[in-house]
């Protein structure tokens, strides 16, 4: 009943929030003033508030003239909660700086930069994806804060909603406004360690004959690994057994243009996500040592190239592959 | 920040403890003392909180405690001291920030508990304390970056809300009761069985509502003398209540009774009831007495409820038994007393002329009403009142007026009861509070029961309305409501402090306290006009409304840039030279404009390098300008502005 009632509220709901806010937050740098933010008591107050009732109540009952002005004094301190928390935040400036992308087992950063160089502001708190980040003081000079968000799958993401509150002086009014800058950023897959031979591979050939075992495409096209610099971790590749092989053609027959280092998708065991996991490991890896590689997944070639937009393509390439909701809200 | 909110609840629980000492068990009240100077511990020495199961344990313990020590009829107190404890246990377990918040606001309540006991300005100005501590703590858990920030805001936030309070009180029309909760105290003094006035140094007043009376058609007119209990044997020293009880009445005639009205009485366990004059009650639990007085059936302590009529005392023949029942005195003693009284009623023929003769004599003979007479012990305490110390409440009066009137041969009786009574906001009923306890006699003068009060010569304003509300005797009064300074008024400067205090506390009491609905309509009315004082709400929403709308616009003022002289002078010749659009289009720093003034305007040049050393000096080597040096700037750049104009 309950969870049927929430199904019901929460598009309503958020409809009505998105007619409330309307674009106003959709902006990367927003300063704070009144038609931003908002202002309502918070649950403490709210419990103040009840609290000063039951004075009022005991008040009249008793004819207490100390209760009631206890319980008026409530009143007027919630009010000037009210005035108090709106005015410390008010100035406040935002910016957007970035959600850096990253591996799917880390959590992400949200970053931006606050100033205030009308007033300081005192106790702001920033809330992105469930996590709290409290700054005691903004001042004129600009300063960054950080907001960790915890871990998310594979994808691309638009930045969620910032949100930005206060419930100072006293707790028992809060203040809140939020920042929705129009960014992506892009979750990839968690790397995972692995020893399986990265190998070179013409690019010309079709993907489907690619994901066969080595030994069927042990022909012309192929080469052993010795003669090449290594990833340190593949060297416990069988030499002898290529060794056999036509070594000296191989050489002769692959020119560098058409052949390189090769993630390839079809030649890695598991799933699609562990997969996914070892290129991505392997990407990272080729990155640090600046190896040139080529990613091949069922339908797409990335070249081969050792540039850092490279390996970012590539690494984004992974984060959308057959994802569903590539782009999540 | 959080230890300093756990160790000022602490303090805070000790202080309402310490103001509730007087009602709380001695027991409860020690052992919730430990828990508070356990937290207070905890707070200071970061040792762990007690686990939750242990805490439980504990709060099962304090409960039985509770219910061993508390009279459970005592529905407040039980009330109150839950409260209390569970606050103080929850105090003990709350290690977060959020839940020492909940604590605080339950705090708010647990303090305004204290005010249903202790009003007098100290305790008020103690929980003024409090209150502002609360607003600290909760300030200092709320992520302030420090301590006396949390105490600045607090202060600041309170001096502007403690006066918009106070405006309230004084503008918002106040509520009725609602009747149906129970009273706060037990009851503490009032009537007794026995009374015996003459070793009591200080009559220690309750200002608790005994009962309330609504009056069905108009407001009987005062003295209202409520009955309540008959003493009709003196036993050498008290006059005691009759030991038979009296008949229950039958074949009442209820047209006669003229006068009806409700009456609602506080808890009590006593069985007797009021009335004025002589009163009859349907109610069925309400037994009607022969001597026109009115008793509960099943005294149980609840607050409770009946219809009274009433007439005034008719003409009533005394039996030749009764006749003797109310002039029987014991053989010996006070012999002053009944001399004088035989002397009186020489002077006299008939019982009307002694009472106007004992009138005469209390009223010459410079006796005077206090709450706190001489007190008087041993033997003859009748004779050394009414010749030594001539000092005395109503029980003295009234102890020795009916011993002298039996005496002389007229029957007469002790009355206890209430005198006066609270008249509320011109409204149909009278509060009738324990301090309005009073004893007076009934004399029979051979036709009727007369009433004779020697209150009325002695303070005769006591007669109109409540004690509290007669002036003559308020400050006397208010310094037996409570402890005071009066045992150290043998020191001059002391006593001077207790009499200045006193005066405070006397308009504390007169304008706070017993600011009331009837005050408040009198006020609005002198201030408003009797037309607009039903607009006073929109009065205080108005002024509320303001005084938060000037707050904001302070809050708002914007964060001063204090120039220095150089940077004010600087600011000067570039406004000038940005007129004349001399000035770099680009962003240059004030030494770098200097620069480009000096070479892109060669008249300029030697005046800019001198401003610009002097900038220098003073900006980056930290050197101040000397007199000289000032007045050198100033000149350089008024002649600089001239050239440039």
């Amino acid at each position: 009943m309950v969870a049927l009632l929430h199904k019901i509220c929460a598009p309503l709901h958020h409809r009505l929030q998105d007619w409330l806010l309307r674009d106003k937050h959709k902006t990367a740098t927003l300063t704070l003033g009144h038609s931003t933010v908002y202002v309502l008591p918070s649950k403490l107050g709210f419990g103040f508030l009840l609290v000063a009732g039951l004075n009022f109540i005991l008040a009249a009952n008793y004819q207490n003239n100390l209760v009631q002005l206890s319980s008026y004094l409530m009143l007027v301190l919630v009010l000037m909660s009210l005035i108090q928390s709106y005015a410390n935040i008010r100035g406040l400036q935002l910016q957007f700086k970035e959600v850096p992308s990253g591996y799917a087992n880390q959590g992400r950063t949200y970053r931006l930069s606050v100033t205030n160089q009308q007033r300081n502001s005192y106790a702001v708190q920033f809330q992105w994806r469930g996590n709290t980040t409290l700054v005691e003081k903004v001042d004129s000079t600009s300063q960054d804060v950080y907001i960790n968000g915890d871990k998310q799958p594979r994808g691309c993401y638009q930045v969620p909603r910032l949100k930005i509150f206060s419930t100072y002086p006293f707790g028992l009014a809060k203040v809140w406004s939020y920042l929705e800058a129009n960014a992506d950023y892009y979750v990839y897959p968690a790397p995972q360690p692995h020893n399986h031979a990265l190998n070179k591979q013409a690019l010309s050939e079709t993907p489907q004959q690619s994901s066969g075992a080595l030994s069927q495409s042990g022909n012309d096209e192929f080469d052993g690994l010795k003669e090449h610099k290594q990833l340190a971790d593949y060297r416990r590749i069988s030499w002898k057994h290529f060794a056999k092989r036509e070594q000296l053609l191989v050489k002769e027959f692959i020119t560098e243009a058409d052949s390189a280092y090769v993630v390839d998708f079809g030649q890695l065991p598991g799933d699609i996500e562990n997969r996914l996991s070892l290129m991505a490991y392997s990407i990272e890896q080729a990155q640090i040592q600046h190896i040139p590689i080529a990613v091949r997944l069922p339908g797409l070639t990335l070249p081969s190239d050792s540039s850092d937009e490279h390996y970012l393509k590539a690494l984004r390439t992974l984060a959308l592959y057959k994802n569903r909701g590539a782009i999540h809200e | 920040m959080s230890n300093f909110a756990s160790s000022a609840l602490s303090f805070i629980y000790i202080g309402i403890l310490m103001l509730l000492a007087t009602e709380l068990p001695t027991m409860l009240l020690s052992l919730l003392l430990l828990l508070c100077l356990w937290n207070l511990l905890l707070a200071n020495k970061g040792l762990t909180r007690p686990a939750l199961l242990a805490t439980n344990i504990l709060a099962a313990a304090l409960l039985a405690v509770l219910f061993i020590t508390v009279d459970l009829k005592q529905s407040v107190l039980l009330f109150v001291t839950m409260l209390l404890q569970a606050s103080i246990l929850k105090l003990l377990q709350a290690s977060s920030a959020k839940q020492q918040q909940t604590v605080i606001v339950l705090t708010f309540f647990s303090i305004s508990t204290v005010f249903l006991y202790q009003q007098s300005l100290y305790s008020t100005l103690l929980v003024g304390l409090f209150f502002i501590a609360l607003t600290i703590a909760l300030a200092s858990l709320n992520g302030l970056p420090t301590t006396r920030l949390a105490i600045r805001k607090s202060i600041y936030s309170l001096s502007i809300a403690v006066p918009l309070a106070a405006l309230m009180l004084v503008f918002v029309p106040k509520m009725p009761a609602f009747w149906q909760l129970p009273g706060a105290n037990s009851a503490k003094t009032g009537l007794n069985e026995r009374i015996d006035p003459f070793d009591i140094a200080s009559l220690a007043k309750s200002d608790e509502l005994v009962f309330r009376a609504e009056f069905n058609d108009t407001l009987a007119s005062p003295p209202y003398y409520w009955r309540a209990m008959l003493h009709t044997e003196f036993d050498g020293r008290a006059w005691i209540k009759a030991k038979i009880p009296a008949q229950a009445r039958t074949n009442i005639d209820w047209p006669a009774y003229s006068g009806s009205a409700q009456i609602y009485l506080e808890k009590s366990a006593n069985p007797w009831l009021y009335t004025l004059g002589d009163g009859v009650s349907r109610a069925s639990d309400v037994r009607n007495l022969s001597d026109g007085l009115l008793q509960r059936k099943d005294p149980s302590a609840s607050s409770f409820k009946y219809p009274l009529s009433y007439r005034p005392q008719l003409p009533e023949a005394l039996s030749r038994y009764e006749y003797q029942y109310y002039t029987q005195l014991p053989q010996q003693g006070n012999p002053l007393t009944r001399n004088l009284a035989r002397r009186l009623g020489t002077k006299s023929n008939d019982a009307n002329a002694f009472i106007a003769e004992l009138y005469d004599y209390y009223r010459y003979q410079g006796f005077t009403y206090t709450l706190t007479p001489t007190p008087i012990t041993g033997s003859d305490t009748l004779d050394i009142f009414l010749t030594q110390t001539q000092r005395g409440f109503c029980g003295h009066y009234a102890s020795v007026s009916a011993f002298m009137m039996r005496s002389v041969g007229i029957p007469a009786r002790v009355v206890s009861g209430y005198l006066g009574g609270e008249n509320v906001g011109g409204s149909d009923y009278l509060s009738v509070y324990q301090y309005d306890a009073h004893a007076w006699v009934e004399y029979h003068d051979g036709v009727r029961w007369q009433r004779f009060d020697a209150t009325a010569v002695v303070a005769p304003g006591r007669l109109n309305g409540s004690l509290s509300q007669v002036e003559q005797l308020r400050q006397e009064f208010r310094a037996n409501l409570e402890l005071g300074l009066l045992q150290l008024s043998s020191f001059k400067s002391l006593n001077w402090l207790r009499i200045q205090l006193e005066k405070i506390d006397y308009t504390w009491t007169k304008w706070v306290l017993g600011f009331d609905q009837q005050k408040q309509n009198n006020l609005l009315k002198g201030l408003l006009g009797s037309q607009f004082a039903q607009y006073s709400m929109a009065l205080v929403v108005i002024a509320i409304a303001l005084t938060l709308f000037i707050v904001l616009m302070l809050s708002s003022r914007q964060r001063k840039v204090q120039l220095t002289f150089s940077a004010k002078q600087l600011s000067r010749l570039f406004d000038a030279a940005e007129a004349s659009a001399l000035l770099s289009p680009e962003q240059l720093t004030p030494v770098a404009q200097l620069d480009y003034l000096a070479t892109h305007t060669p008249q300029l040049k030697a005046h800019m390098e001198r401003i610009s050393r002097l900038y220098v000096q003073t900006t980056y080597e930290q050197q101040p300008l000397t007199k000289k040096q000032r007045l050198e700037l100033k000149k350089l750049v008024n002649k600089s502005i001239k050239i440039i104009g």
